[in-house]
């Protein structure tokens, strides 16, 4: 032990705080993939990819439906256990330490995983308790959470009441009670308006910020990945692509023809409605609806 | 024991809890259902009680025949709650519950031992409120009698919770969950002797009564009975259970419903906890694109295979290409 720091500071010596000391400190890397591979029943849906999440980014992977994202999400918080592979996750070997793997990640899930019966704050507390966080710290940290994601004044509310939006930025704010290292995002923003969808990335900057965790995060909109520091390409098992959300966004189009980005904005409800209405002409229908 | 061990057997007592009472607050919550469900058992007491004991005519002196159904009517009273435990455990997973529990850092025991108590719990309250009515069935408000009854519920709850646990880890969904129980349920308690004396089935049908957990509970909430009420001690209503000339008391009954409960959890727990036995493919794999479209029929690992497995693989493309229709919309990928 050094014999300065519990001695009192000699004069002239500053110590360095204790964000620069643990910054010093190496840590693993979040998530660390080789090889990893897994099939259901002879259907290969993840086919031998490798990750290197760093501790504290934000790291995308877009990847159309049936990709294997969500195969990839169930292996890293181990629901699955790989076929083939080797995978870490904040230190834990997956096959050796799946406990380990648990108690440092937080996961939101493609579908809701809230109990609809139950308020925001029971909910929060089952979670509390699952992932054992102090039983005297449970109200405070509850309180605090709600307060950074705005939603003090849902404490009572049943979930059932909630809006899609809110529900998925609740879930969000659910996972990260228990201070994960790691933060798993699947398909955050699948079924929701675009306000919603823009709210919940605003939210999930602000809490990645706020905790300083790593988040893994999916997704299907090529326009999303410009929320993330570095984006990877799954398709059909396999990773394509890797690089900032621009470059990856650049190359899109000669690596794979299908994944094509959506258009910038959106089809106006003209295009999407049928023509004739049999109520005179668009002009007088685009008139009485602005 | 050491500090470790303490501090990972709290994590899951907590977590036991918090299971047990995520399960109870839902519960309370739904009004409409609580009250139905309470309401059954009393609806059928009056029904059965008044109906029947009109059929049954030769009832001994001083009991009715809703003195005798009482104790029956008590048991069936717990099995619907009791079951529905089992029933939440596949409806956790088919809405995603399941899975967001799963990914916490306990056991799966402990998760299962949570729902299995929730549901004792809550199918024990369902008989008990039936015990404030047993005046009317003629049972005396005797508190040591109302004791043993207790108890009864309290182990038959637990038998039937586990039972449901166990049913519902094997089977793969809530509907093929409620076809299970309702086919096995009306033989259960037809066979247990809610409604008539066994003594009057055939012989060969005791194999049956005697492995059915039902009757035990029955036989024993009938002799607790009995032991405070004189009079129908002399009832040929009443007459014993008897097991290959075996004649059981209330305790090893009571014991044997325990065994039977344990049993059950401690295999429905096993299954549960098998690596990999809740996972399912979380979406179904792509077969709508490129590699895919060249070849129209079933993959050749089907091909060859029965037909069990070919109808499988026909409903899953069909699944596959209805959702891909355009404007059909899915309520998640």
């Amino acid at each position: 032990m050094e014999p300065g720091i519990h001695a009192g500071n000699p004069p002239g010596v500053t110590l360095p705080n204790t964000e620069d000391v643990r910054a010093a400190i190496p840590r693993p890397p979040a998530i660390r993939a080789e090889g990893l591979a897994k099939t259901y029943a002879g259907v290969e849906v993840v086919r031998g990819i490798d990750l290197l999440v760093r501790p504290g980014e934000v790291f995308g992977i877009l990847g159309p439906t049936g990709a294997g994202k969500s195969t990839t999400i169930a292996m890293l918080c181990a629901l699955v256990r790989p076929t083939s592979g080797s995978l870490w996750v904040a230190g834990h070997d997956a096959r050796t330490d799946p406990a380990g793997v648990r108690r440092s990640i937080g996961v939101v899930f493609q579908s809701p995983t809230l109990d609809d019966r139950l308020t925001v704050e029971e909910n929060l507390r089952v979670h509390a308790a699952l992932h054992g966080v102090a039983r005297r710290r449970v109200r405070r940290r509850i309180a605090s959470m709600l307060d950074l994601a705005d939603l003090p004044d849902l404490r009572h509310e049943l979930v059932r009441t909630l809006p899609g939006g809110v529900r998925r930025r609740l879930e969000i704010t659910r996972s990260l009670l228990h201070h994960p290292e790691v933060l798993l995002v699947d398909e955050p923003t699948t079924g929701l308006g675009p306000r919603d969808r823009a709210d919940v990335w605003r939210h999930l900057r602000r809490m990645h910020r706020e905790s300083g965790t790593a988040v893994l995060v999916t997704t299907r909109r090529a326009a999303e990945t410009d929320h993330c520091d570095r984006a990877a390409v799954l398709d059909r098992g396999r990773m394509r692509d890797l690089g900032t959300p621009v470059e990856v966004r650049s190359r899109l189009d000669d690596a794979c023809a299908h994944l094509v980005p959506p258009p910038a904005s959106p089809p106006s409800l003209h295009d999407v409605l049928p023509r004739h209405t049999g109520h005179g002409p668009r002009s007088q229908v685009r008139k009485s609806h602005t | 024991m050491n500090t470790a061990m303490t501090v990972r057997l709290d994590a899951e007592a907590r977590a036991v809890a918090a299971v047990w009472r995520r399960e109870i607050t839902a519960l309370l919550r739904g009004r409409l259902r609580l009250a139905l469900g309470l309401a059954q058992p009393m609806l059928l007491l009056a029904a059965l009680g008044i109906g029947l004991g009109a059929v049954v005519s030769d009832v001994g002196p001083g009991v009715g025949y809703a003195t005798f159904l009482f104790p029956g009517v008590m048991v069936m009273a717990v099995q619907s709650p009791a079951f529905a435990a089992g029933a939440s455990i596949l409806g956790d997973r088919k809405l995603g519950l399941l899975r967001g529990m799963l990914a916490a850092p306990v056991r799966r025991e402990s998760l299962l031992v949570g729902k299995v108590l929730a549901g004792t719990t809550a199918a024990t309250c369902h008989g008990a409120v039936l015990l404030l009515f047993a005046g009317a069935a003629g049972v005396p408000y005797d508190p040591a009698l109302l004791t043993s009854f207790l108890a009864v519920l309290v182990l038959v709850s637990f038998a039937l919770a586990s039972l449901g646990a166990l049913l519902a880890v094997c089977l793969p969904s809530p509907q093929t969950f409620q076809a299970t129980t309702g086919l096995f349920l009306g033989p259960l308690v037809l066979l247990s002797g809610v409604f008539f004396p066994l003594s009057v089935l055939p012989t060969w049908l005791t194999v049956f009564t005697a492995l059915n957990p039902l009757t035990h509970a029955v036989d024993a909430a009938r002799h607790t009975l009995t032991a405070h009420l004189p009079d129908a001690a002399s009832d040929t209503l009443f007459a014993n259970l008897r097991v290959w000339g075996l004649r059981p008391s209330t305790t090893e009954e009571l014991a044997a419903l325990a065994c039977f409960g344990a049993l059950c959890l401690f295999l429905a727990v096993r299954r549960f906890s098998r690596p990999d036995q809740q996972e399912q493919p979380p979406a179904s794999a792509p077969r709508h694109r490129p590699p895919d479209r060249d070849d129209h029929r079933a993959p050749a690992r089907h091909r060859d295979r029965g037909w069990l497995c070919r109808l499988h693989r026909t409903t899953c493309r069909r699944g596959t290409r209805d959702r891909l229709r355009p404007g059909h919309r899915t309520r998640s990928a």
